[in-house]
């Protein structure tokens, strides 16, 4: 049996479980070894008949129980018997002092302190370990911080029992999977700060029977994880995979793996279709709630308005920033080192200082300073409303630009500070013009100017509290015009009106109608839809002389034009992929082979009724960037699509798997090089066959984005195919109409907004323990569906979310 | 005690004080000054200081003409390894290594992405978020930092690119080969104009209306010092811990700005190079040669790290009339015509390399000796083969006699299987007390 498993099996895939696979699908089928053995797999729920599952095996044992410090004792019913096996460390007890959180305290009172280690003894096996703790001792964070290892391993890092649970309160850290082959189970507690100390140690022995769900891990993590990776592609976690009941969530699991490719993953019948649901039921935070996904009643979760690290000005922040305050237009943070981008240019744990900043930093502020003084001592009174000459002209800018500058009102001793630094200056060079220029420097080189600090007023809470309405209007300005905040905001601000939803939707329509929002087309949408790289791509001249640098400044005209109509005109999301129209200019309409424009200037135009293009998948710089310089790559044009539209990037292939794959016959056209992906290996074609058909259907264009109906070998171009999701199509039109109403487009969409409006990485994908935004990305979803997600509706109920508006404690997990 | 605490030592701010009362006093001359406009003076010196140079490349090599058939000395060309053969006029100071491997960067996806974040750090470097380590160079270079104007320098030919565009890891880590801490590269220098305003430029502007600079500098300083105490009060761990980059740059600033500049032993050759303007990467190349050659003869600094190309480069080589981008070549799936191209891809890079080299060899240092003599110069890349993506074995070609560390002229396999352990002789050979780092077991013995 084994044999005839190893024959159709991949070797890594029996390297992981073979046992499993074995347990869980059955012989029989295994053994068959005809190409149809995965009967009992199958493709529909139907088949694998009716499991009835056996009961769950029975609760570990508990083996034993210490009082660290102390003498036996009870506690929530087992019995403790009096500190033993331990080396090292000291006792120390409290009397009489009440431990929330338990029902009797005696274990909680007493400890072993100090870098104290364990061996007990015990059978060799799997354990669970349960360690009681209480701060009886410090009375703040950060006092006590240990890590814990139990056989050598380490098991909890950084424990701060009053961080987690403060003074005078029980604590339980479970210790799972324990693996004991020496006969002794070995606790060693090492300090981080101050000593670590341990009040109670129960051990109980894992049964040895595999719960369902465990046992359902063991055959996820065999046949379907090389997939279904938590991180990649969800544990049937995404938000709207069926996994919200058990009736749906095991259809799911009958209808893996997809048909035809039992051979690679292993078939997998009703009985492992059922542990693998009850493995899915135990982790997919989606079970037993609502179903998310295109009509929730409600959010899953609630909001989590995760602080955002500290933002620090990316150069086109600083640059916009002075030229807003100053009116200085030469762009000074152009001389700054490149900033690193995360999703965006102003992802906040992206942008960080090295010492070439600060030496930059200072350059720029002593030349700004120059200037703005040299334009006040010349009567220019934009930035410095006083004259300089005049003694208590320092006090006036320290308040008047300083709040400016710092984008919120100096405190009194943040004022003194700079009266100081004015002052001493003046004391030496007696100068009023070199003082004021060593304040407005001191100003630009200050952490409150090159950040934007946001304060919490608990920094350990984990309660949402509001932004106060200055850093709102700095969250705002940022947003909406990667710029300083201007004086209307500021009075606002001010005055606190901004937090009321009416004046903050209406300061939002104020400032998308200012000029300066264009910031969002050239930093949020071009970034986004990935333009920003467009420059790196090459074109095989050769082969394609036509495509000239005429054309490929139309291509980029001819998307930012309509991406700006997109924004201007508060179109609906969705019109990205569906639009009617583009912008051409006379160049581009002949590449495009379109009659009737006439000149340079890029116009709106309608495609006439039966067009071949469509939205953006039909622009040349779309179809250009996403081909190799001498061909089309329909793996290329659907990875852009699955990454910047559905949120779901293909992984990157395996190097095991790259080095399988075979020589490719010369001479192919691009889709049949592609749809070799399927023929000549399952584990290619498991990601391929999401990928690749949204390329299929683009394929009637060239790799310079022009029509073709034949390949230049002859063939003839077939753009028709199938989305993984069911819906078949026969052309570009076709696809962009359904990728266009699809909810997933949608949602995806408003999470690149909200990370580039918080500067911080929304994740909608859910994993273990890690917090989501899909709620925050969801509550937007839904309040803009009236209106078709209009794309100055997404942005302003972003601005109104939570998760724009709040945050909770930085130093809150 | 946390990170934080670790990195916030206050001590440093107590020494800032006393330094500056000090400065000026127990410093020699900055570099500039004794060098420049005619000075070419040669230090009287018996100490030779090491020098390191790391020569990245993205995507790996053709490893079947990269790598010597077997161990032993060169004796005519390099036992098969035909795409090194550019270094053959100083085959004689070439050292190929096999055997060094890159753990921690092994897994199923995001190879380039990992193995250029773990190329200089010997440790893993985290998906969906920027979180990477020092690497080799900054630490070394840190522990000499006094004895150069420039601790290090972080140059390369290539724009960082933006995103996670490999599984998740940043392309701040295939962009950047040298970092300063987990979230900071050292800033990249890819224009030879620029770098050169930067080691050979004037120094920082002059106040206006002739005053002491220094007295201003210390009163702006001593407000920002303010602001920064009660930031810190006010802020939460991580926001910190991002402030601490800003921190360190400002007691640096303060250094170079009290007029404490470091002067090195310039040798007799060092001049200001004469460079013509930048061009495309393949004029560049040159440029960036000219400067480092010159940095080290001038002493400026003794650790350079460049990266040719990134890590997952798609450079189009149009210089050699390739058509396609380097990395989808690499993707050979064992066509010889994709052969063909990285063969003359990875020569290519060879040349440009040994122009480095030669360059090097024909500089004197303050001794008069080549200067060449005193480097360790490695080319190296993130991947081994472009296919497999593989991390072991990685191609390593080392020039230069390290001071006599290294037996060259030959090929060497090992058992040490670490990247780090040669990183380690490295940075010890340039004068860091440094006895582990990453996953290494200690010094790759190279003699």
């Amino acid at each position: 049996m084994i044999n005839s498993m190893r024959q159709r099996l991949p070797s890594w895939l029996l390297l992981v479980s073979v046992t499993a696979i074995l347990s869980a699908c059955g012989g029989e089928d295994a053994d068959s070894g005809s190409s149809s053995s995965g009967t009992v797999s199958s493709s529909s729920s139907s088949s694998g008949g009716v499991f009835v599952p056996p009961a769950e095996p029975s609760e570990a044992v508990l083996v034993m129980a210490l009082n660290a410090g102390g003498s036996a004792a009870r506690l929530d019913g087992i019995q403790y018997q009096a500190d033993a096996y331990f080396t090292g460390g000291q006792t120390y007890s409290r009397s009489s002092v009440a431990i929330s959180g338990a029902s009797e305290p005696t274990v909680y009172l007493t400890e072993r302190y100090g870098e104290a280690s364990y061996s007990i003894p015990v059978s060799n096996g799997k354990y669970t370990v349960h360690l009681n703790f209480a701060e009886t001792y410090h009375t703040a964070a950060a006092q006590r911080v240990f890590n814990v290892l139990v056989e050598g391993q380490s098991r909890l890092t950084n424990v701060d029992i009053f961080k987690s649970v403060g003074a005078n309160a029980a604590l339980m850290e479970r210790i799972a999977d324990v693996n004991v082959t020496d006969g002794k189970l070995d606790i060693q507690f090492q300090a981080v700060t101050e000593n670590p100390k341990v009040s109670g140690i129960v051990i109980y022995q894992q049964s040895s029977a595999l719960s369902h769900a465990a046992k359902g891990q063991q055959i996820f993590e065999a046949q379907c994880k090389s997939c279904h990776a938590a991180t990649d592609k969800g544990l049937g976690t995404k938000p709207d995979e069926s996994g919200h009941n058990m009736q749906s969530l095991l259809a799911a699991t009958n209808s893996m793996p997809p048909a035809g490719l039992e051979e690679i993953f292993g078939a997998c019948d009703a009985e492992c279709a059922y542990y693998t649901a009850q493995y899915i039921a135990s982790v997919n935070p989606f079970f037993g709630r609502p179903k998310p996904g295109p009509e929730p009643e409600v959010a899953i979760k609630a909001i989590d308005p995760a602080p955002p690290l500290m933002d620090r000005l990316s150069r086109i922040e600083y640059n916009n920033t002075i030229r807003d305050l100053f009116g200085i237009t030469s762009n000074p943070a152009n001389d700054f080192p490149q900033d690193q981008s995360g999703t965006f240019g102003n992802d906040n744990a992206a942008l960080s200082v090295s010492n070439i900043h600060i030496e930059m930093f200072d350059k720029a502020a002593q030349k700004i300073a120059t200037e703005v003084v040299s334009a006040a001592a010349n009567g220019n009174r934009t930035a410095i409303s006083c004259d300089i000459t005049n003694a208590n002209c320092a006090q006036t800018v320290i308040t008047q630009l300083g709040r400016k500058v710092w984008r919120r009102p100096l405190s009194s001793e943040e004022s003194a500070t700079l009266k100081s630094l004015y002052d001493e200056v003046q004391s030496v060079a007696n100068d009023r013009r070199v003082s004021m220029a060593a304040l407005v420097r001191g100003m630009l080189l200050s952490p409150n100017f090159i950040f934007r600090p946001e304060f919490d007023r608990d920094v350990n809470s984990r309660q949402a509290q509001a932004l106060n309405a200055y850093e709102l209007a700095s969250r705002l300005s940022y947003f909406l015009w990667s710029s300083t905040p201007d004086d209307q905001l500021l009075a606002k601000a001010a005055d606190g009106s901004l937090t009321n939803d009416a004046t903050l939707r209406a300061e939002v329509a104020r400032m998308l109608a200012d000029p300066r929002s264009d910031s969002l087309l050239d930093n949020f949408a071009w970034t986004w839809l990935g333009y920003d790289d467009y420059g790196k791509h090459e074109v095989d001249k050769k082969q394609f002389p036509q495509y000239t640098d005429t054309i490929a400044q139309a291509f980029l005209s001819e998307t930012k034009s309509f991406l700006r109509h997109i924004l201007k005109e508060n179109r609906p999301i969705s019109e990205i992929l569906n639009a009617d129209y583009t912008f051409l200019n006379q160049p581009l309409a002949n590449f495009y082979g379109v009659q009737g424009v006439v000149g340079n200037q890029m116009q709106l135009y309608k495609w006439p009724e039966g067009s071949k293009r469509i939205g953006l998948l039909g622009h040349g710089s779309s179809l250009t960037a996403h081909s190799h310089p001498n061909k089309t790559s329909p793996v290329k044009r659907g990875t852009w699509v699955m990454d910047k539209l559905m949120c779901d990037r293909p992984p990157e292939p395996p190097g095991d798997v790259i080095a399988q794959f075979p020589d490719l016959p010369e001479g192919l056209n691009p889709r049949a090089e592609s749809e070799m992906h399927k023929e000549s290996s399952g584990i290619c074609a498991s990601c391929h066959a999401y990928v690749d058909p949204i390329g299929y259907g683009m394929e009637n264009f060239s790799p310079i984005g022009q029509w073709r109906n034949d390949y230049p070998n002859g063939d003839y171009v077939d753009s028709s195919s199938v989305l993984p999701t069911g819906e078949g199509f026969s052309s570009l039109v076709e696809l962009a109409e359904i990728l266009a109403a699809k909810h997933e487009v949608t949602l995806c969409s408003i999470s690149y907004a909200m990370t580039y409006a918080t500067g911080r990485r929304f994740n909608t994908l859910y994993e273990q323990g890690q917090p989501s935004d899909y709620a925050a990305v969801y509550e937007v979803y839904r309040n803009t569906k009236n209106s078709a997600h209009r794309i100055t509706d997404v942005f302003t109920e972003i601005v109104m979310n939570p998760a724009f508006r709040m945050r909770r404690g930085a130093d809150s997990q | 005690m946390s990170q934080i605490e670790l990195r916030r030592n206050k001590a440093p701010q107590l020494n800032r004080r006393s330094f500056l009362a000090g400065a000026g006093v127990c410093l020699s001359l900055p570099l500039l000054e004794a060098m420049l406009p005619g000075g070419k003076t040669a230090f009287a010196q018996s100490f030779t200081p090491g020098r390191m140079l790391v020569f990245f490349t993205g995507n790996g090599c053709h490893m079947q003409t990269f790598t010597p058939g077997s161990a032993g000395a060169f004796t005519d060309g390099f036992r098969g390894a035909t795409s090194l053969n550019p270094l053959r006029d100083i085959w004689a100071d070439v050292t190929t290594i096999k055997g060094l491997h890159n753990d921690p960067m092994r897994g199923q996806t995001g190879d380039h992405g990992k193995g250029s974040g773990a190329f200089m750090t010997c440790a893993a470097v985290e998906k969906n978020r920027i979180s990477s380590h020092t690497t080799m160079d900054v630490i070394a270079a840190r522990q000499i930092a006094s004895q150069t104007k420039f601790a290090n320098l972080h140059l390369g030919l290539e724009q960082v690119g933006s995103g996670f565009p490999d599984n998740g890891y940043s392309a701040a880590y295939m962009g950047n080969i040298s970092w300063e801490n987990a979230t900071t590269p050292v800033p990249k220098e890819i224009d030879p104009q620029r770098l050169f305003n930067r080691i050979f430029g004037g120094d920082l502007p002059t106040n206006p209306g002739g005053v002491d600079p220094a007295a201003i500098n210390k009163s702006v300083l001593d407000a920002i010092w303010a602001d920064v105490d009660r930031l810190e009060r006010k802020l939460g761990v991580n926001d910190r811990e991002k402030l601490q980059g800003y921190v360190s740059g400002v007691r640096e600033l303060e250094k170079k700005i009290s007029g404490s500049g470091q002067g090195g032993q310039a040798s007799s050759a060092c001049a200001k190079p004469n460079i013509g303007s930048n061009g495309n990467y393949a004029r560049n190349s040159r440029l960036m040669n000219d400067l480092m050659v010159m940095a080290f003869t001038c002493d400026l600094t003794r650790v350079i790290s460049y990266a040719f190309s990134n890590g997952m480069s798609g450079r189009v080589y149009s210089n050699l009339g390739i058509g396609g981008g380097h990395h989808n070549i690499s993707h050979h799936g064992g066509r010889e015509s994709n052969y063909v191209e990285l063969r003359a891809i990875d020569t290519y890079h060879m040349e440009e390399f040994a122009d480095l080299c030669k360059k090097l060899k024909a500089q004197v240092d303050v001794q008069g000796q080549s200067l060449l003599d005193s480097c360790m110069v490695l080319y190296s890349s993130e991947i081994a083969d472009g296919n497999t993506h593989s991390h072991y074995d990685l191609p390593v070609v080392l020039v230069g006699k390290g001071n006599g560390k290294i037996r060259p002229g030959r090929h060497m396999t090992t058992s040490s299987g670490k990247m780090a352990d040669l990183f380690v002789a490295m940075m010890q050979h340039v004068g860091a007390n440094v006895t582990s780092f990453g996953n290494s077991t200690g010094p790759l013995n190279l003699a």
